[in-house]
């Protein structure tokens, strides 16, 4: 589902845009040469990077150590704080570097992330011929030792005039980009996730040195074709265990799912390399009085191709990888546009007339070939071979099985027509209107249904400069008011509904997974008004804006009863809001000048219509992520997350044991009430008869649980589920049924934003400062979550030195802690938060609330260094430099995937980077 | 100047060439050859076959050439009956989603060493997760996706051999869908409604089933009937498309026989599952089965087969590549009480050092066969070197690999009759002269590849008292247990009725091994094999108390919509809360006579 924008666009900027106004998509314009001289100008700055946050992860507990090899978390004793390094070795050779005092492990991974940009421009030209040239490099060096970055871009832009009525515009653009070693999150082959997660008495400088060793191992039963004399002399269907030979891993932890960071950084490497050339030819003739014509031709032709491979004793989550892989992607996509606009400009006095009709064509082509296969060669009729004939981390196109490169295409395209008008009065007021026409190539599959595939959008705007219509006092210098109404349509999905794949080998079809629909396009209603003023000689100034816009039809895909895939086109999202700037510009004296601006702003939204069924009834859809839901109600917000609660006690509980005869052992009875009886019998050492059975009562009721207590069972464990226990009828506990994702925990949206920059000058210093951050929202740390149920984390640390120092031991022996819910229980702290940590997100999602300095710049400009109007600025600049306040112990800004507009997860993401830097800028 | 305008406007149109390189093509050109679009929504009448209308050679032709697209999609889901997905054949991932976590283990057949998956963990075996709860009913709706729209294709009632052989798929998913989990939108999905909503009883399922049954046997017997050109048709595509039988491997159509056999084996199965709840009903299904025709061979077997499909069975993967499940403790007590072949070359010893966390002992590796028992708290690793776990007794690849994933097998319908028998049945033979064959007939292993029972099993089937093993874990997590299997191997005219029971369902439990959810039925039904208790069954949902065994898998729903249906007519249909204790309508608590 979109993220609504919060902000909309104006009347005719969403006729010709159309749905690419809607997603958002920057229109990137290339400057134009100015006319008469040449000008040069020349940027250059370098940045460095460190991390602005890490986890707080604990030195004092290590890994249990289980024989000749370690646990995988650090619930372990406490280290010994000397400065011995020791080695486990088992009977096989495999040996476990560790070491009895925890070291900043992070610091060490993480090095300084270096960033560099150049770019040079020239521009120049005469009445007839303008030119613009500009070459600029990036060049990053990431945080992670092996991941950097390079980027070059030429752009070209020469305007000509013909007979004073026909101008040629020419625009070519190639931006070439190579990528190695991206990094992402998650817990799947992130180094990242390793280093937070590596036990605490693991020799991380051991294995930083020496992730990769030479040696043996046996891969897992691969399957082939081999003799088996039992069968007779034949060939059957068999599998072989290998003993491969090779690079090997080194880790302190054997299993699957654990590696040692440096070999997923040094051993498992990819290239990404883009090339992309992007241009238009525009041609625009003025025929007469007016009335002017444009045609373009745009081309957007991106060539990617990425290589990438992965090294044999790579552990991968359920296995190792026996033999590595290999991956080879390329992949083409050619976009074309063509747009024709007709205008007519016209002014009649104090009336002014402007039209545009136009027509946009749009199309996408892509092609993708990509390679997927394990680094080995296989038997040409796949018998097994002699271990010493196993070739492994062969990394061609050709290794691995037959059929291992797949090409695929991709085809969409739109097209639209459009009429816009506007009408000026004195050049105070003006109004406009447009209307679009959109066709979308997804609906062409429903035809036979008669589902039209063209939509139709309007919109309208006027603007009046008020200040010059009415006499406004002295200090009010300008006011503008504005206001407007667009829509802005979107396409749904360019899948195929009724897609079933044929798999030849094996003679099977597969059906699609998709439910029936009648699809309509998104279609965005923004309303948008605003004012614009300036007072005091235009020293300060004030920009108010109220909108409020609306998603209508958004396209969801829920899960039907049936299990198939339900696309639905459903509901009203609004977003309303308020954006003020204010801005003041003080000239202070004749060398001191202050400049400032304050940007606030606020968001509203609301879930107005959720899906309807048949029977028009409002349902609620739902989208879970890491345990938490995300839940779509009528009336409440996008963005609202749901979690279960601990299962709690129902009522206050008080038990009471009997014995009775032919039962050996004690019988407890519970009871809600602290006067419970056995036929009005409760006190000590009473003998009741009851149905025939005589019960001796041996203890009074005591009460054992507090009505809202978390439940914990023998071991200490709660359960998250929601369900409440209570005493039954029998006199015994049970469950009630669980009540998932039943508690509200807030919404991950922030409701306000706030900015404030201000910029000294005195002569030619400058500084500069930005404070930005917002109010509200929320942000999950799974990192967080992960590190407590691993015992890695500070929290965990001192929970368990508070309880050694303390006394604090649970029924089985371990380290205790009081339960969080006031009741006195005591479990022991794993047993806590290794389900905690696992199963309730609830303690792991944050207030984002946050504000920064987000940006800082000192410079000094040397002025007509080199010349008349030739200057030369340098400034030292940092950014993300440190929090002037936070909630959350993680960077709230920090987003992992933003597929599904699902704000804030943090998965062991790489850390986000405070950098500084210089600056330097030349124009002659 | 009119010069010029003529020159604008000859330029304007000029530009209109630049439509010819816009391509604006139709959903569909970027497919390649293995994709096309094909409609699923069709409404017919699945309940209904037609059997006896005579095909013209065109109408035949016709009808064939619309359905070949979809008829792919059957053996799609014959795959997905036993753990294969999108079209591939049964592999280790699906495979393990359906069996492997849940089923496996109630049945008490196998152990899930170690708690973490990469999408959820299991710490005890009865531990209640939604996680994987809802993966054994995965199998059932693929199976659906795939052959409710064959089905219900409007073409299909020309081939009506091929509708009822498709339905009879979807009837064995049903089934075992119904006995896994209890009510479902049984007669909603049949229609092909989008969002189904109305939860059927079991009861109401299983006579839907029967239904279903009879009329597929009357159609398949019907082919006799027809034509030659017609019946060489039908084999065409029976070959091309169905490999639930031996046919492929053996080089010989063996036409209808197999399906019919299919069809009466699975309605026998189901008699005697409601035996308790409706003993006059079970023996009319039973009789009239038995009557018609069940299996009675190796050869009528219907399942998928390595040796003919060309796969290895997925318990490979899951046991020795990715340490996922291992013999329990109470299989291991059981067949070491009687000594069965099966500890002789099937079941491999330790495959390394464990050692004892209390007293320090060693057991050195190979040195004999250990089981994990049910619910005991795992802990973390999958390799040996974390878990001592991953060293306990597995099945041996060489036997495991070809064995054959039985849809129905030859020596559970002897069992079967054999219960019959003994409930004074007509099943044709006497409940001895069954039980005695089934044993023989009872092996793992692909029926090619026997060689170490066929020598083993005469010994064993003396055996008139079981040996009082004791099962201890080499870890010290607990006290040793003695057996609980006091009977033996050899039939006894003179035991009582409930003995005899527990022999043939003892016998057929070892039978059905590895295939769990069949065991799983027999275990709640009748009580037997006797088992171990299961360990921290508080661990679950808290409806089973400390003893007791699970009784069914709780739908446990978060999508609200979902939820809306269960609590309007799931749990009516359920007849009690959607939780692991409650019994299903056959499951009734009363004794086994």
């Amino acid at each position: 589902m979109l993220t609504p924008p919060p902000s909309t666009v104006g009347a005719n900027a969403a006729a010709l845009y159309g749905s690419a106004a809607a997603n958002g998509v920057v229109m990137i314009t290339t400057k134009k040469g100015k006319e008469g001289k040449l000008d040069v100008n020349f940027t250059s700055n370098v940045t460095f990077d460190t991390p602005l946050l890490t986890p707080e992860i604990q030195n004092r507990y290590g890994a249990a150590i289980n024989g000749t090899s370690i646990g995988m978390n650090s619930w372990g004793p406490a280290l010994g704080n000397t400065n011995n390094h020791y080695t486990l070795r088992s009977a096989d050779g495999k040996e476990v570097y560790l070491r009895d005092k925890a070291y900043d492990d992070i610091s060490d991974f993480y090095r300084l992330g270096v960033t560099t940009n150049n770019s040079i421009s020239l521009s120049g030209g005469t009445e007839k011929i303008r030119t613009y040239v500009s070459y600029a490099n990036s060049h990053a060096n990431g945080m992670i030792r092996t991941n950097n970055y390079n980027r070059n871009t030429f752009a070209f832009r020469q305007s000509y005039k013909f007979f004073n009525r026909v101008t040629i515009d020419v625009n070519a653009n190639y931006v070439q980009t190579v990528t190695r070693n991206r990094t992402s999150g998650g817990f799947v082959l992130n180094p990242i996730y390793d280093l937070y997660t590596a036990p605490r008495n693991v020799d991380m400088r051991y294995y930083k040195d020496n992730y990769q060793g030479y040696g043996t191992w046996k891969s897992n039963s691969q399957p082939g074709w081999l003799m088996d004399p039992s069968k007779g002399d034949n060939f059957v269907w068999g599998s072989k265990t290998y003993q491969l030979t090779g690079p090997m891993q080194q880790w302190a932890i054997n299993n699957a799912g654990n590696n040692n960071p440096y070999w997923l950084m040094n051993m498992n490497q990819g290239k990404d390399k883009e090339d992309r050339f992007y241009g238009y030819f525009q041609g625009k003739v003025d025929i007469w009085d007016g009335l002017a014509f444009q045609a373009r031709v745009s081309l957007d032709h991106t060539k990617f191709s990425s290589e990438s491979h992965r090294y044999a004793t790579t552990q991968l989550p359920s296995s190792m990888d026996d033999f590595g892989h290999y991956w080879l992607n390329n992949q083409k996509a050619n976009e074309l546009y063509t747009d024709y606009l007709l205008s007519y400009n016209k002014t009649f006095g104090d009336w002014s007339v402007s039209a545009t009709a136009g027509w946009v064509g749009h199309t996408r082509k892509t092609e993708t070939i990509s390679t997927d296969v394990v680094a080995t060669q296989y038997d040409g009729q796949r018998r097994v071979l002699a271990d010493d004939k196993v070739v492994i981390n062969r990394f061609e196109a050709n290794s691995g099985d037959k059929g291992a490169t797949t090409k695929s295409e991709g085809s969409n395209w739109d097209k639209a027509a459009l009429v816009t008008a506007q009408v000026g009065w004195k050049d105070l007021i003006y109004v406009d209107g447009s209307y679009r026409r959109d066709w979308y190539r997804a609906f062409k599959q429903f035809a036979y249904m008669g589902t039209p595939d063209n939509y139709g959008y309007f919109g309208f705007g006027a603007n009046a400069i008020l200040s010059s219509l009415f006499k406004l006092p002295e200090w009010f210098n300008y006011a503008k008011y504005r206001l407007s109404y667009s829509e802005v349509g979107n396409s749904i999905p360019n899948s195929i509904y009724n897609l079933a794949v044929n798999n030849n080998v094996r003679g099977t079809t597969t059906l699609s997974g998709y439910n029936d629909f009648w699809p309509i396009p998104e279609k965005t209603k923004s309303f948008e008004t605003g004012l614009e003023m300036q007072f005091l000689n235009n020293r300060l100034n004030a920009d108010i804006t109220y909108y409020n816009s609306a998603m209508h039809n958004s396209y969801l895909e829920i899960t039907g009863t049936n299990g198939k895939v339900q696309p639905v086109n459903t509901g009203v999202i609004r977003n309303q809001g308020v954006e003020l700037t204010l801005g003041y510009d003080w000239k202070i004296s004749k060398d001191w000048r202050w400049k400032t601006s304050l940007n606030f702003s606020f968001n509203k939204n609301k879930i107005v219509e959720t899906y309807r069924d048949e029977q028009g009834n409002p349902k609620m859809l739902t989208q879970s992520l890491a345990g938490v839901q995300i839940r779509y109600i009528e009336g409440g917000s996008y963005g609202d997350m749901y979690v279960s609660d601990f299962r709690r006690w129902k009522t206050d509980v008080y038990a009471f044991t009997v014995t009775c005869e032919g039962e050996a052992e004690p019988i407890t009875f519970y009871s809600p009430y602290p006067d419970a009886t056995i036929n009005g019998n409760s006190l000590k050492g009473s003998t009741v008869n009851e149905g025939g059975i005589e019960y001796q009562i041996i203890s009074s009721p005591t009460k054992v649980h507090s009505a809202g207590d978390i439940y914990v069972n023998e071991e200490g464990k709660p359960t998250i589920d929601g369900s409440q226990r209570y005493v039954n009828s029998y006199g015994t506990l049970s469950n009630t049924q669980g009540n998932p994702y039943g508690k509200y925990i807030g919404n991950m949206n922030s409701k306000f934003q706030l900015g404030w920059s201000n910029t000294f000058y005195f002569k030619d210093f400058s500084l500069y400062f930005l404070i930005n951050g917002r109010i509200g929202g929320k942000v999950i740390s799974m990192t967080e979550g992960k590190l407590d149920a691993l015992g890695q984390s500070q929290r965990t640390a001192d929970a368990r030195m508070y309880a050694e120092n303390n006394g604090i031991y649970a029924d089985n022996g371990q380290l205790g802690m009081y339960v969080p819910d006031g009741s006195g229980q005591i479990v022991p702290i794993q047993t806590w938060y290794e389900t905690v940590g696992q199963n309730n997100p609830a303690d792991y999602v944050y207030n984002a609330t946050n504000f920064r300095l987000r940006e800082l710049s000192f410079g000094y400009t040397f002025r007509n260094l080199l010349g008349d109007g030739k200057n030369l600025t340098v400034s030292f600049i940092g950014r993300n430099l440190f929090f002037i306040y936070k909630d959350a112990p993680v960077d709230p800004d920090i987003s992992l995937s933003n597929g599904n507009g699902l704000g804030a997860f943090e998965i062991f993401n790489l850390p986000s980077a405070r950098s500084y830097g210089l600056n330097l800028k030349l124009n002659f | 100047m009119k010069r010029k305008i003529f020159f604008s406007v000859l330029a304007v149109a000029a530009t209109f060439n630049l439509q010819s390189c816009m391509d604006y093509d139709v959903p569909g050109a970027e497919m390649n050859s293995d994709q096309q679009q094909l409609v699923t929504n069709f409404q017919g009448n699945i309940d209904q076959i037609n059997y006896r209308i005579q095909p013209t050679k065109e109408n035949f032709e016709a009808a064939y050439e619309e359905l070949f697209p979809y008829l792919g999609a059957g053996k799609t889901a014959q795959y997905c009956l036993r753990g294969g997905k999108n079209g591939d054949v049964p592999g280790a991932h699906a495979y393990q989603r359906q069996y492997g976590l849940g089923p496996d283990c109630y049945a008490m057949y196998m152990t899930i060493p170690h708690r973490d998956f990469m999408y959820g963990t299991l710490t005890s075996t009865y531990n209640n997760s939604n996680d994987f709860n809802g993966d054994p009913r995965g199998s059932y709706s693929m199976l659906k996706k795939e052959l409710i729209p064959v089905l219900n294709h409007p073409r299909i009632d020309s081939i009506p051999e091929v509708k009822a052989i498709n339905l009879l798929y979807y009837c064995i998913s049903a089934q075992e869908l119904a006995d896994i989990s209890g009510p479902f939108t049984y007669l909603e999905d049949k229609k092909n409604i989008e969002n189904p909503s109305v939860y059927n009883t079991v009861e109401d399922i299983y006579k839907g089933i029967v239904q279903n049954l009879d009329t597929i046997v009357a159609c398949l017997r019907y082919h006799e009937t027809r034509p030659n050109w017609y019946k060489e048709r039908v084999r065409d595509i029976l070959m091309s498309f169905n490999e639930t039988n031996r046919d492929l491997y053996s080089g010989g159509y063996t036409g209808m026989t197999t399906y019919i056999k299919l069809a009466n084996s699975l309605k026998l199965r189901m008699a005697m599952h409601i035996v308790k709840v409706n003993p006059s009903l079970a023996q009319k299904w039973a009789e009239e089965a038995v009557h018609d025709g069940v299996v009675e061979s190796i050869d009528e077997q219907s399942g998928l087969f390595p040796v003919v499909s060309g796969f290895s069975h997925p318990l490979v993967d899951i046991i020795w590549n990715w340490g996922d499940s291992r013999i329990s403790a109470s299989f291991e007590s059981l067949l070491m009480s009687l000594d069965h072949p099966y500890t002789k070359y099937l079941i491999t010893k330790n495959s390394n050092e464990i050692t004892n966390k209390k007293t320090g002992a060693v057991l050195p590796a190979n040195k004999k066969i250990v089981g994990i028992r049910s619910g005991i708290l795992v802990g973390d690793g999958q390799s040996y070197g974390q878990n001592q776990r991953i060293a306990y007794s597995g099945l041996d690849r060489n036997y495991l690999q070809d064995a054959p994933l039985y849809l129905v097998k030859f020596a559970e319908v002897d069992f079967l009759r054999a219960e019959g028998a003994l409930r004074g049945w007509n099943m044709g033979g006497s409940a001895q002269f069954f039980y005695e064959r089934g044993i023989r007939n009872a092996y793992l292993e692909e029926p090619d590849y026997v060689y170490e029972y066929k020598d083993l099993v005469d010994t064993y089937m003396q055996r008139e008292q079981p040996i009082a093993y004791v099962q201890s874990d080499p870890m010290g997590d607990g006290a040793d247990w003695q057996s609980v299997t006091k009977i033996g191997v050899k039939w006894n005219d003179a035991d009582s009725k409930e003995t005899k029971l527990e022999k043939i369902i003892t016998q057929k439990y070892i039978a059905l091994f590895p295939l769990s959810t069949e065991a799983w039925t027999e275990l709640r039904r009748t009580g037997y094999p006797k088992c171990f208790r299961v360990l921290n069954t508080s661990d679950g949902d808290g409806s089973v108390r400390p003893g007791e065994m699970i009784r069914r898998i709780p739908w446990q729903s978060t999508d609200p919509i979902e939820l809306k249906n269960i609590n309007e007519t799931g749990l009516d249909a359920l007849g009690g809360p959607d939780v692991q204790g409650t019994r299903l309508w056959w499951d009734v608590e009363a004794p086994n006579f």
